[in-house]
């Protein structure tokens, strides 16, 4: 389940696409924060302008329609959650359940906020390849972990490429144990664990191999690093990124 | 030929007190073929992860161009490149060319040179079309080729391949077989693994049969291929060519 299609970026997309990575993430993670105390309409207003840019540029245009859908069920859930939980003014009641005029608004509020950093994520996703966002978290590591932040940068990498395999493996698993009636067992837990456990050791075994065979492709964390450069338009892109932030945050 | 791999009475005891080798010797020359072939649990896969260093003696020694894999495990891995059976699990990188490139970039060369080398080894496994595909998209075949091509960037003297044929169609297995014959042409050293012996013997300078952990026969395929049935290995059926007309490539 890919949350971006695989795609090659088109002539126009790419002032996205060629972007510093570093940049995609700082703007990531403040535009993210800054969302934070915002209310309805200032969510609106400084969420709108860098969807609307994103989505001229094509950055959304890969995005798979499943795991979508699976992100509204739980932006359905999150709203309905806060206006069943927040006490306030009552819009309705139904059988002593009551929504109120405070949780509706808390509620579009949070799907909102949740709604806005998806689509960040997203753009960031489907913009940049996944070796520049792993060198991007590398970088900001450095000062910080030196020597752990090419292993986490690696890491990163491996999750990206193992996530598909993990989910073949159970996937096999599954139709094995289907194949074999595992769903005329009663117990729900039983059924679980023979799903469970088999894929387990699947997955370890699969880990173990990929060790040896990064044993055996020399792997070391004194790697050649990519190579990332941040051009006068990148900065640009950032000032104003920032510069937008603390707009909304000051208005 | 000068013997570039020198293995005198190699024996490897595993944790759990089995045995996986013993008293294996064996010397492959400079640019020659081998087909080792043998039952499951003869002991094939433990004899090639001594050559890289995957596994260190328990008793005997190594050589491989002269460098004890035991004691210099880079030295030996920048001049034996191992393929394994399992090919997806051999895979690093979130695309094809970054896969290619994991290789070179452990091994600390400046980006140019990374990039040619991908270059070259992504043109000479026909995957170059393929370059920023994601790896788990590849068919089997491909696959194979891909970590070979990984392999092949790290510019080593000797290949060696566990059961490069497992689980490919005919197309693939050809695929698999051309570039191992092409690598051989260039003047490496190539060690291949298999139960398959029709696919591959034909190109063999050497045939070795194990059984038990050891060294059963060996010697040229014609000669060794006599005693195939011996370590559990089919014996193909020859035609008028002989052991030559052992090829998936005719």
């Amino acid at each position: 389940m890919a949350l971006v299609s695989e795609r090659r970026p088109t002539s126009r997309e790419t002032a996205l696409f060629l972007l510093d990575a570093r940049v995609k993430l700082v703007l990531l993670a403040v535009w993210s924060l800054a969302s934070i105390p915002l209310g309805l309409a200032a969510l609106i207003a400084f969420g709108l302008p860098p969807l609307a840019l994103a989505r001229r540029g094509g950055a959304l245009r890969g995005l798979g329609r499943r795991p979508c859908f699976a992100f509204a069920a739980l932006l359905v859930f999150v709203f309905l959650a806060r206006v069943l939980s927040v006490e306030g003014e009552p819009l309705i009641t139904l059988s002593g359940v009551s929504a109120s005029r405070e949780g509706v608004v808390s509620g579009a509020e949070v799907a909102l906020r949740l709604l806005f950093v998806f689509f960040l994520g997203a753009i960031l996703v489907a913009t940049t390849p996944s070796a520049e966002v792993k060198a991007g978290v590398e970088w900001f590591l450095r000062p910080v972990a030196a020597a752990q932040a090419a292993r986490i940068g690696t890491m990163l990498g491996l999750m990206v490429r193992f996530v598909p395999l993990v989910f073949a493996e159970i996937e096999a698993v599954r139709e094995a144990q289907e194949a074999r009636c595992v769903a005329r067992r009663r117990n729900p837990l039983r059924r679980i664990l023979c799903l469970a456990l088999p894929a387990l050791r699947r997955i370890c075994l699969r880990a173990d191999r990929l060790a040896l065979a990064m044993e055996a492709r020399g792997y070391r964390d004194e790697r050649t690093p990519r190579p990332l450069k941040a051009s006068p338009r990148d900065r640009g892109v950032l000032l104003a990124g920032l510069f937008w932030a603390v707009i909304v945050q000051v208005l | 030929m000068p013997s570039v791999i020198e293995i005198d009475r190699l024996s490897h005891r595993f944790a759990d007190g089995t045995w996986g080798l013993r008293e294996v010797s064996l010397a492959v020359e400079e640019g020659s073929f081998v087909v080792i072939a043998g039952e499951n649990g003869s002991g094939k896969t433990t004899l090639l992860r001594h050559l890289n260093a995957l596994l260190r003696p328990t008793a005997g020694s190594v050589r491989v161009a002269g460098v004890d894999p035991a004691r210099e495990p880079l030295r030996a891995r920048l001049l034996v490149g191992m393929l394994f059976q399992d090919a997806e699990s051999q895979i690093v990188g979130e695309t094809v060319r970054e896969d290619v490139a994991f290789g070179p970039e452990n091994l600390g060369l400046p980006r140019p040179e990374i990039e040619r080398r991908v270059a070259a080894a992504l043109g000479r496994t026909g995957l170059a079309h393929l370059a920023d595909r994601r790896p788990h998209l590849l068919s089997g075949g491909e696959k194979r080729r891909l970590t070979l091509a990984g392999v092949l960037a790290m510019e080593p003297r000797i290949v060696v391949c566990d059961e490069p044929f497992s689980s490919l169609d005919y197309a693939g297995v050809r695929g698999v077989l051309a570039a191992l014959i092409s690598l051989q042409n260039e003047g490496r050293t190539v060690i291949v693994t298999t139960h398959d012996l029709d696919k591959v013997l034909g190109h063999a300078d050497r045939l070795v049969l194990m059984r038990e952990g050891r060294v059963f026969r060996e010697g040229r395929p014609e000669e060794a291929l006599a005693s195939a049935g011996e370590c559990g290995v089919k014996r193909p059926v020859l035609d008028s060519r002989g052991v030559r007309g052992l090829t998936w490539l005719s």
